[in-house]
């Protein structure tokens, strides 16, 4: 049972360590059979705790990533944030992040070349933010469309 | 005993599982209890699991270990990769160029829908299921559909594409056999939305996503995303320029699209209560065109035999009407520069007959760009992102230059959007990008044959 489990924690530990490793170069590495190995991905895939890409790379699955954030204290983040990320990113161009306390859980860069000076913008809810870094010289449209953004955004970091 | 849990990797599965359900931390006894696995068993794979760091025991509790930080990382890393492939695929694609923003639009919440699960080692199969190819703006939407099929790539099996001839019958049938064919997504664009409700809820019920492009169905059947342009935007801006252009005093004319057709109620019912907001606009005529250039210039010819100089403007819904409109001032001896302002888009001859004619003119090109938002869309569901359950695909507000007025400002002139090089029938806002011709449209994916396009040729 315990070397099952210890295979498991291997290739959990791999795939947020190395992107794109596949689960025959951890199965060769830590000396796990083949077979046994990717009976235990298939097991992790179903249950959301992995997923394995069309080149084979493994990577964390929706489960286990919401593991982590539940270990930051925001577990209905994972999911809502990263999509209201994209949107603001659509909507605004702007670079967004968000994140609880002091610790930043995702950023997406700005579309095209970055603008040189910017100031943030952020919307907080309890100790989970979100943020965006306007262009210092952006019009007063785009700022109160921002602003109207952020207000749109700022329901999905409450529980 | 269940099977599954006779097995030490399965119990060490369920407790993860478990703890990411409580919220990461759980009493050790509540969750040996709950799966159903030996005391003895449960503390060993606890204790396997916390040697890695992906748990840690404490005090008879259970939570997530250091190690899943990891998780969280290797996730932003992920989606940072995603959106540079994003940006990558979005390469000499014309975007909008500003925010389009009125005070008086309303803010409603941003809703997401989570995202359908389904085993990622396969390649995507991707169906299209399109309400018709009755005139040059649906070969635009069928050619954006198409291109962003084509820059997915390795990452698709195939894309199959159905027109249903404008017959929810038809369309029904042509879900359900995209369905028996084994699609993992399905965008569609919908006939008659009632016609189509059951065929989108068996296919959200069957694990499939389904993204709506255009024109949608009713808010309370299940489905991923509906990409659309705001149409009550559209039909607000070019009201409010229309009004603010006539200093809030004159007659206008109405010219919508289709009485039967959500996108032109939508635009003549935000249009409506914008002109009621300046008490000195009287509406003179409103007219149901279907979308159809004769029918507008016959309508408008009828206006100008009967209102004359008290015309001092027309509001239409699409450029459709605008070039009707345009061509039966003209015909009626209205001298360059004289005719009334008028509002239109979408068709390169609307903006072609505003500049010879010099007609001051406000326009937002219904996008057909939205079949590239909606494979996006539907791209992201599939890869287990959550996506937001509206996106609107902003247009740009184009404008005579000049003609900017006091809410409604340019972001884009029309003599920088008109294509002089291509033909009148052009349609505008593809978002292909400025080399885009629908008449040299070929395009490659997997599905096609010849790199044919799916919409048949339209004459232009």
């Amino acid at each position: 049972m315990t070397r099952g489990v210890e295979a498991l924690a291997s290739l959990l530990t791999a795939m947020a360590e190395e992107p794109g490793v596949t689960v025959a170069q951890v199965a060769g590495r830590e000396g796990i059979a083949r077979s046994t190995a990717f009976d235990i991905m298939r097991r992790l895939e179903a249950a959301g705790l992995a997923t394995r890409g069309t080149s084979g790379g493994i990577a964390p699955g929706p489960q286990a990533v919401a593991l982590g954030f539940a270990g930051c204290g925001v577990p209905w983040l994972h999911g809502p944030g990263e999509a209201a990320l994209v949107w603001l990113k659509d909507t605004l161009g702007m670079a967004a992040a968000f994140g609880v306390g002091e610790t930043e859980l995702a950023a997406l860069p700005a579309r095209g070349q970055a603008p040189r000076a910017t100031r943030p913008m952020r919307v907080e809810a309890g100790a989970a933010w979100i943020e965006v870094q306007v262009p210092a010289d952006a019009s007063e449209q785009l700022v109160e469309a921002t602003k109207r953004n952020l207000r749109r955004a700022v329901a999905l970091l409450t529980a | 005993m269940p099977e599954a849990q006779q097995n030490g990797v399965d119990a060490a599965i369920g407790i993860l599982g478990a703890l990411a359900k409580a919220g990461g931390v759980a009493r050790g006894s509540d969750l040996a209890r709950d799966l159903g696995i030996a005391r003895a068993s449960f503390h060993r794979i606890c204790r396997t699991l916390a040697k890695a760091g992906i748990v840690v025991v404490e005090k008879g509790e259970v939570r997530v270990g250091p190690a899943c930080a990891k998780f969280v990382t290797a996730s932003a890393a992920a989606l940072v990769r995603e959106d540079a492939r994003r940006e990558q695929r979005a390469r000499g694609r014309a975007t909008p160029t500003g925010v389009p923003l009125l005070s008086i639009e309303p803010e409603p919440p941003l809703l997401l829908s989570p995202p359908v699960m389904r085993r990622r080692s396969r390649r995507l199969r991707i169906g299209f299921s399109n309400t018709s190819m009755g005139n040059p703006w649906r070969v635009a939407l069928v050619h954006s559909v198409e291109h962003a099929a084509a820059n997915l790539g390795e990452e698709i099996e195939w894309l199959r594409v159905r027109h249903a001839g404008g017959d929810g019958y038809q369309q029904v049938r042509d879900i359900q056999d995209l369905l028996a064919e084994g699609v993992d997504g399905l965008l569609v664009s919908a006939t008659i939305p009632n016609a189509v409700t059951d065929a989108v809820a068996s296919a959200m019920a069957l694990g499939v996503s389904v993204v709506l492009v255009e024109r949608g169905v009713s808010a309370d059947v299940p489905h991923t995303s509906f990409v659309a342009a705001d149409d009550a935007v559209i039909g607000r801006t070019t009201a409010l320029w229309l009004a603010e252009t006539l200093r809030g005093q004159g007659g206008v004319v109405l010219l919508s699209g289709r009485a039967d057709a959500a996108p032109a109620q939508l635009r003549l019912a935000a249009a409506r209560e914008t002109f009621a907001r300046f008490p000195g606009i009287t509406i003179l005529e409103a007219e149901w065109t279907d979308w159809e250039r004769d029918r507008a210039r016959r309508a408008v010819t009828r206006a100008i035999g009967r209102w004359g100089e008290a015309i001092s403007g027309v509001w239409c819904d699409s450029g459709q009407q605008g070039v009707g409109s345009m061509e039966a001032f003209i015909e009626a001896g209205y001298p360059d520069g004289a005719l009334p302002p008028h509002t239109g888009g979408d068709i390169n001859l609307c903006y072609k007959l505003a500049i010879r004619h010099r007609v001051r003119m406000a326009a937002m090109d219904y996008p057909p760009a939205m079949g590239v938002r909606a494979v996006e869309a539907l791209h992201a569901s599939l890869a287990g992102n959550w996506v937001p359950r509206f996106i609107d695909v902003p247009a740009d507000v184009i404008l005579s230059d000049g003609a900017a007025t006091r809410s409604v400002r340019s972001s884009q002139r029309i003599a920088d959007h008109v294509r002089w090089d291509l033909p009148d029938n052009l349609i505008l806002g593809s978002g292909l990008g400025p080399s885009y011709n629908p008449r040299a449209f070929r395009i490659r994916y997997p599905g096609n044959v010849y790199n044919r396009s799916a919409a048949p040729q339209v004459p232009l």
